[in-house]
């Protein structure tokens, strides 16, 4: 197979009401990202790949064409792929076969999300993603199904609050060392389990916030990265897998889906024992139980990554750390540019170029997204 | 492994039906891709992934890449969705087969215009908001404007542009298409303005459809004496963003830019190479537009045109199954109907409108009806035995 580096990442502030339109946050992250590759000129970029997801956010049908000018795509491929809150790194995965089929040298991936703009609350758009006939009429959020799969989660490894609870301290304490984070701080468990019950088990700092932002990588073929880069960062091994549309009818206690993803992208990878051979994890934590969830996902132990948690072993100094970004609970949750960021940050961490949140002797990595309706696993495995 | 040639395994549709009211989109996929899996003479297990075109204001949902997976075997399995049409999806899915990365993949998309009331307001949505959406009620406006663009820049006249209706709608009637009808050129003038200088006839009405095409590597190939090889691909996108000021009106600029790359990847002419031509004409200045990107000259389009060289059983049969204008505008899987009426002219299955000997054909797609960006395609008869 041809392989496929990380050259370059950008990515703006993401931030709830940020002050940009997508264009102009589109153009910001990518900006960002040639200049990371010593101001490369966007001629030498041959396609662009797009990321958002759902077009309601924008309130605009096929909004590729909000990236066409911005992101400098006039004239060049440009196309858009979505899996719901999986996109980000789904585009990674799509990027990466791009410039593997040998008819990409160069490819921008660009991914962004304006989650501010819906009135009251993005929630209710969210509402449009369920099944129209049979869910829909009940009004369902997103709060809902995820207390479910939670409480589902914690009743099958017994595992109390307060230590999914430590999930939320870990994370936003590493986003304060994030220069783009939304919501990097301080707290400690009590605050997590005196924040407001949203529906029950999940409180309010369980939860990532909605945020608007964008982030942008320059991917390239091993010839070119050589050339633009002396630290590039290989994407060995990639991988998607969807579930059925049934959420209902499965077991929530543990994520088949991202679970085969993970496999497929390590065989690719030529990962055979994951907890031993990756040095820094980025799984998709939209909720503090879903850090865990994705995490048993990905090592194939079901309750496994509640234990590393208890033994300190996922903090950024542990043994596996976990979200050393800070995660979408600290960085922020932009939907698609959340999934992008958490490729973004292995491209930081493995070229060494992380500042405060390097992960010592971090060869290979892991990102992982999650969407659709509980159903969607996306995974790229970087190597340094 | 990995970058070898990309081939078509098999072919699945419910085909093109100005309603199909008696059937849900899922018995719809699963109709199309249980006659695709049996075309390939392949189980779906050994499908290991999927691609789809879809757009979330189209499906009435969001995200709707949820909602496919079941009913075309693919639970567990890759599943990636493209915002665009079928040929974009179907790009995606060339690079993923001839990156190595899968063997067998399966490409569909569907649409359902008749069960959508209000698809104006969902085009003109696609627009700037602040510019273009308030004074565009019907975003078909903006074809009208480069319809005259296009006949303001070559000369033409609307009459050329009744001579596409007649040839496609003839060549519908032959192939089956639900809009096909023996109309003459001056029938078509009849018909009243819609978007001056486009009459009612100009406009491709609506069909609803959906397309399953398997892919496979040349290994997958191996041993089918009925696989179609995907010689060469490419999408360029638009002149503008969804404000248009920059578009480059009258013209398919896009076009060029995919010529130059197929030309490149097979190191010669395609048009020359070609037997035939499938393109998603929404509109009828748009066949000719797309013609004059091919062959570089409006000119020589428009003299094709007028001397019936587009005809079926002429130098260049151009949509010999009747195009958009006589299927029908399936939306974001119309150029999925194109892909396949392609596939099967070379395979000698297409009947009353059969291409002689065809070995060779251009498909290619507009990104929506109103864009300027597209995909461009060459097949040809596979060599993979």
């Amino acid at each position: 197979m041809r392989r496929v580096a990380i050259v370059g990442a950008g990515m703006t502030d993401f931030r709830s009401m940020l002050p940009h339109s997508s264009p102009e946050m589109i153009r910001e992250a990518v900006r960002r990202c040639l200049d990371d590759v010593g101001s490369l000129s966007i001629r030498y970029v041959d396609g662009v790949l797009c990321a958002s997801a759902p077009d309601a956010f924008d309130g605009y049908h096929d909004k590729v064409s909000i990236a066409n000018e911005a992101a400098c795509a006039i004239g060049k491929p440009v196309t858009r792929v979505f899996v719901g809150g999986g996109s980000g790194v789904a585009a990674a995965v799509s990027g990466w076969y791009h410039v593997a089929s040998g008819l990409f040298d160069t490819l921008l991936v660009v991914a962004w999300e304006k989650m501010s703009p819906p009135y009251p609350h993005a929630q209710k758009l969210f509402q449009t993603i369920f099944e129209p006939v049979v869910e829909q009429p009940l009004g369902p959020n997103l709060i809902w199904i995820f207390a479910l799969e939670m409480r589902r989660y914690m009743e099958a490894h017994n595992l109390s609050k307060e230590l999914i609870a430590e999930v939320a301290v870990k994370n936003k304490a590493n986003a304060l060392d994030h220069p783009h984070a939304q919501l990097g701080a301080r707290i400690t468990v009590e605050d997590v389990l005196k924040s407001e019950v949203m529906v029950w088990p999940v409180n309010r700092l369980d939860i990532s916030p909605t945020s608007d932002g964008a982030v942008a990588v320059l991917l390239a073929s091993e010839n070119v990265a050589r050339k633009l880069t002396d630290t590039p960062v290989w994407i060995d091994g990639v991988a998607t897998c969807l579930d059925s549309q049934y959420w209902t009818n499965r077991d929530l206690a543990f994520p088949y889906y991202v679970y085969l993803a993970a496999q497929k992208a390590y065989r690719m990878a030529g990962i055979t024992n994951p907890l031993k051979e990756v040095d820094v994890w980025e799984p998709y934590d939209p909720f503090t139980y879903k850090e865990l969830h994705h995490l048993d996902g990905l090592l194939g132990r079901p309750g496994l990554a509640p234990r590393l948690l208890k033994e300190g072993q996922l903090h950024r100094d542990g043994d596996h750390p976990a979200s050393p970004s800070g995660g979408l609970l600290g960085v922020g949750n932009p939907i698609a540019a959340a999934g992008l960021m958490k490729v973004a940050e292995l491209y930081w961490q493995l070229s060494e170029r992380a500042g405060k949140r390097q992960v010592p002797n971090a060869y290979v990595g892991v990102a992982q997204a999650w969407g659709d309706l509980m159903q969607v696993g996306t995974v790229v495995v970087c190597r340094r | 492994m990995g970058q070898g040639g990309v081939y078509v395994l098999g072919v699945g549709e419910i085909p093109p039906s100005s309603s199909l009211r008696d059937l849900d989109f899922r018995e719809m996929t699963f109709e199309a891709a249980v006659q695709a899996y049996a075309d390939a003479d392949i189980d779906p297990s050994e499908v290991e992934g999927l691609f789809t075109a879809e757009q979330d204001f189209v499906e009435g949902i969001s995200i709707a890449d949820e909602y496919t997976p079941d009913q075309v075997g693919m639970r567990l399995k890759f599943n990636m969705l493209v915002a665009g049409d079928f040929l974009e999806a179907l790009f995606h899915a060339y690079m993923a087969v001839r990156s190595g990365l899968m063997e067998v993949v399966a490409v569909e998309s569907h649409a359902r215009p008749s069960e959508i009331e209000n698809y104006a307001d969902v085009l003109r949505a696609s627009l700037d908001p602040h510019c273009l959406r308030p004074i565009l009620s019907d975003p078909y406006a903006i074809a009208g404007l480069d319809a005259r663009a296009f006949l303001s820049k070559t000369g033409s006249t609307t009459h050329d542009l009744s001579l596409v209706v007649e040839k496609n709608l003839r060549n519908a009637a032959r192939s089956g298409g639900p809009y096909g009808e023996a109309l003459s050129a001056e029938d078509v003038e009849r018909s009243p303005f819609l978007y001056e200088p486009l009459r009612q006839k100009h406009v491709a009405r609506f069909s609803d459809y959906v397309a399953v095409v398997v892919l496979g590597s040349e290994r997958a190939a191996k041993g089918s004496d009925r696989a179609v090889e995907i010689a060469s691909i490419w999408q360029t996108g638009a002149t503008s963003g969804a404000h248009q000021w920059m578009r480059r009106w009258g013209a398919m600029e896009w076009v060029r830019g995919a010529l130059e790359r197929v030309g490149r990847d097979l190191q010669g002419n395609p048009v020359r190479s070609s037997d035939l031509v499938e393109f998603t004409e929404f509109f009828a200045h748009q066949e000719l537009q797309f013609l004059s990107g091919l062959l570089g000259s409006e000119a020589e389009a428009l003299r094709m045109l007028r001397s019936g060289d587009l005809d079926l059983g002429s130098a260049l049969p151009f949509n010999p199954s009747g195009g958009c204008l006589g299927n029908g505008n399936s939306l974001n899987a119309s150029g999925g109907r194109a892909f396949v009426d392609a596939v099967r002219q070379l395979r000698g299955e297409a009947g009353r409108v059969q291409v002689k000997g065809a070995k060779a054909a251009i498909v290619g797609s507009l990104h929506t009806e109103v864009s300027d960006s597209g995909t461009l395609v060459f097949l040809r008869t596979g060599d993979a035995t």
